[in-house]
C-alpha cells in the first residue's frame, strides 16, 4: 500500500514536471509550423533584413528589420534608464536604508511589480507622453517615452534580484573592508557591489527580457510606426507591438508573417534566458 | 569606468534633445493599423492606394502614428495639438474637432443626403445557403424595428421598410466578428430576443477577419464585418449584406485653427506630402 502511494505521487510529480516541458515543446511546434512556411515564402533575408513592412501593398512587403531595431532601441533605452535607477535603489535598500523605512520601500517595490501593464500604459499615455510633448514640442509617442516607461516597468525585477544578491554577499567582506580603513560607502561600492556583480548583471539581463517582451504598455506610448526608427523623438514599433496590433485583422500570408515575427521574438527571448542561466552558472563555479 | 559611460550617454542625450527642431506646427498623422477595417475603408475612399506598374502601394505615410483602437486615436488627438486622425463620425465628441471636408461637415444629415462622402458600410457576412432562423434575424435587421436602432447611431441603408413579423422559431444563432459593428448588433439582438423568447444568440467579439474565418469553418452563422470581403472569401461561398452606413470624420485637436480642408489636402496630409499646419494657415 505504502509502495503504491509512493509511486502514485511520484507519478503525479513527474507529470507536473513533464507538463511544463510539453507546453514549451508544443509552443515551439506551433510557432515554427506556423511561421517557417511564411519565412520560406518571403525569403529569409527579405524577412529578417527587409526595411519595409507594408502588408496591404500588392505584392505585400514583410520586412521586420525596423521592428527588430525598434525592439533593440527601446529595450536599450529602458536599460539605460532603468538599470542605474534599479541598481542604486537596491544598494540603498540593502545597505543604506534605515530599518524603520525599509518595509515601506520593500512594499512599494512589491506593489510596482504587481501593477498590470495596462495601468503602466495608461500612466504613460496620460503622463509621460504629454510631458515629453510639452518639453520638446513634438508628438510624445516616441522611443524616449517608451524607454522611460519600460525603464520604470523593469525596476522591480532589477531591484529585487540585485538586492538579493547584494544581501547574499558575506558580511565578512564588508567588515574586512572596514577593518582595512575604508569608509562605509567605499566598502559598499568597491567591495560589496563587485562581489555581487554577477547577480546584478543577471538582474539586468532579466530586465532586458521583460522589456523585450512587454507589449501592451509599449503599444500605448511608442507610436507604432512600422518604418526604420528615425530618432529618439520619433515613433517606433517593436516586435511585440507588430504582432499584437495586426494579428486581429490579419489573414493569409500576413497572419503567417506575424507568427514568423513571433519566432524571431522567441529566439531573442530564448537567447536572453540562456545567457541568464550561463551567467548564473558562472556565479556558482 | 561604468559610471563614466553612463555620464557620457547622459550628455549625449541632452545634446540630441537640444539639437532637435522645436517646430511646433508639424502635423502628427494618426492612422490605424494595416488590415484594420477602418483603415482599409479610409484608404479606399481617399484613393490612397496607388499603382506603380505591377505593384499597388498604400500611400499612408510611414511616419503616421499607429493607434490600434478608435479610442486611442481620440486620446492622441485630444492630447496632441498637431494631431490629425480619423474615426467614426459619431465617435467624434466635443473634445476633438471634426474638420469640414470641402465645406461639408460630417453630420448625420449630410451623410444621409450623400453630401459627405467619406463613408463606409458595416455589414454582416454569411454563407450563401442559410436557414430560416438566420433569414428571420436578417429580416428583423431590415425591418422598421431594426432600422430604428440603426438610426440611433448610424445611417440606415434601406428606405422602404416592412414590419417584422415573428414566426415563433426556436434555436441558436452564433455571431462573431468586428468590434466596431458589435455595439450596433448587440442593441439589435437585445430587441430581437425580446420578441423571440425561444431563440438564443451567442456573440463573440473579436475582429472582422476572425469572424469571417469562423463562418467559413462553420463554427459561426454570422460574421460582423467592417470591411468588404475579398475574392478568396467570396470563393468559399460567402456574401456580405450591408446593414448600416458609417461616416468617417477627420478630426483634429480643438486648439487647431484649421476648420475646413479639401479632400485633396486630406489625402496629401495622410500621404505625407503636407507635413506642416502652416501650409493652411498662411493663406
Amino acid at each position: 500500500m505504502k509502495k503504491f502511494g509512493e509511486n502514485f505521487f511520484k507519478f503525479i510529480f513527474f507529470v507536473s514536471a513533464v507538463e511544463s516541458l510539453l507546453i514549451i515543446i508544443l509552443m515551439c511546434i506551433f510557432l515554427f509550423a506556423g511561421g517557417i512556411p511564411a519565412i520560406k515564402k518571403i525569403g529569409f533575408i527579405n524577412f529578417l533584413f527587409g526595411k519595409e513592412w507594408s502588408p496591404s501593398d500588392e505584392p505585400s512587403l514583410f520586412g521586420i528589420f525596423p521592428m527588430i531595431l525598434g525592439s533593440v532601441y527601446v529595450t536599450f533605452g529602458a536599460i539605460l534608464f532603468g538599470a542605474p535607477l534599479g541598481i542604486f535603489t537596491a544598494i540603498f535598500m540593502s545597505w543604506f536604508c534605515l530599518q524603520r523605512f525599509y518595509s515601506f520601500f520593500k512594499f512599494s517595490v512589491e506593489v510596482l511589480a504587481g501593477i498590470p501593464s495596462i495601468i503602466f500604459g495608461l500612466f504613460g499615455m496620460v503622463f509621460i507622453v504629454p510631458f515629453f510633448e510639452k518639453l520638446f514640442g513634438v508628438n510624445g509617442n516616441n522611443i524616449l517615452s517608451a524607454s522611460v516607461l519600460l525603464g520604470i516597468m523593469i525596476l522591480p525585477t532589477i531591484i529585487k534580484i540585485s538586492e538579493n544578491s547584494l544581501k547574499a554577499v558575506p558580511k565578512i567582506y564588508y567588515e574586512g573592508a572596514l577593518a582595512l580603513g575604508s569608509s562605509h560607502e567605499r566598502s559598499i561600492f568597491f567591495v560589496i557591489v563587485p562581489a555581487a556583480n554577477s547577480g546584478i548583471i543577471s538582474s539586468v539581463i532579466l530586465g532586458v527580457g521583460r522589456a523585450l517582451g512587454e507589449t501592451l504598455a509599449v503599444i500605448m506610448v511608442a507610436g507604432n510606426q512600422g518604418r526604420m526608427p528615425k530618432g529618439l523623438l520619433q515613433g517606433v514599433r517593436t516586435l511585440t507591438a507588430n504582432i499584437a496590433i495586426e494579428m486581429g485583422y490579419a489573414s493569409g500570408l500576413h497572419r503567417e508573417a506575424l507568427i514568423a515575427t513571433g519566432i524571431i521574438l522567441f529566439v531573442f527571448v530564448l537567447s536572453i534566458n540562456i545567457s541568464f542561466s550561463i551567467f548564473k552558472n558562472k556565479t556558482k563555479q | 569606468m561604468k559610471k563614466k559611460f553612463f555620464l557620457l550617454f547622459f550628455v549625449m542625450g541632452i545634446i540630441i534633445f537640444c539639437g532637435c527642431d522645436k517646430n511646433i506646427s508639424k502635423i502628427s498623422v494618426i492612422s490605424r493599423e494595416e488590415g484594420s477595417g477602418t483603415r482599409g475603408a479610409f484608404v479606399d475612399i481617399l484613393d490612397l492606394r496607388r499603382k506603380f506598374g505591377e505593384t499597388i502601394k498604400d500611400m499612408t505615410t510611414k511616419d503616421s502614428i499607429i493607434a490600434n483602437k478608435m479610442d486611442v486615436v481620440l486620446v492622441n488627438v485630444v492630447s496632441d495639438k498637431n494631431a490629425i486622425g480619423y474615426v467614426s463620425f459619431n465617435a467624434a465628441n466635443s473634445n476633438v474637432k471634426p474638420l469640414k471636408i470641402d465645406g461639408i461637415s460630417p453630420t448625420e444629415e449630410n451623410i444621409k443626403n450623400n453630401l459627405y462622402d467619406i463613408v463606409r458600410s458595416f455589414g454582416i457576412v454569411l454563407k450563401n445557403q442559410n436557414n430560416d432562423l438566420i433569414n428571420d434575424f436578417i429580416s428583423y435587421i431590415f425591418s422598421k424595428d431594426g432600422q430604428i436602432i440603426v438610426e440611433e447611431d448610424y445611417i440606415p441603408i434601406e428606405k422602404n421598410l416592412s414590419k417584422y413579423e415573428e414566426k415563433d422559431l426556436r434555436g441558436k444563432i452564433y455571431i462573431s466578428g468586428s468590434s466596431s459593428v458589435a455595439p450596433l448588433i448587440e442593441k439589435i439582438v437585445e430587441k430581437y430576443l425580446k420578441v423571440n423568447k425561444n431563440i438564443v444568440v451567442e456573440m463573440q467579439i473579436s475582429d472582422s477577419t476572425s469572424g469571417i474565418l469562423s463562418v467559413i469553418d462553420g463554427s459561426c452563422d454570422i460574421a460582423l464585418s467592417s470591411r468588404e470581403i475579398n475574392d478568396e472569401e467570396k470563393r468559399s461561398g460567402l456574401k456580405k449584406i450591408d446593414i448600416a452606413i458609417d461616416g468617417l470624420a477627420i478630426i483634429v485637436n480643438n486648439k487647431n485653427k484649421v476648420e475646413n480642408i479639401t479632400k485633396e489636402n486630406v489625402k496629401k496630409i495622410f500621404s505625407g506630402e503636407i507635413t506642416d499646419w502652416n501650409y493652411f494657415l498662411n493663406f
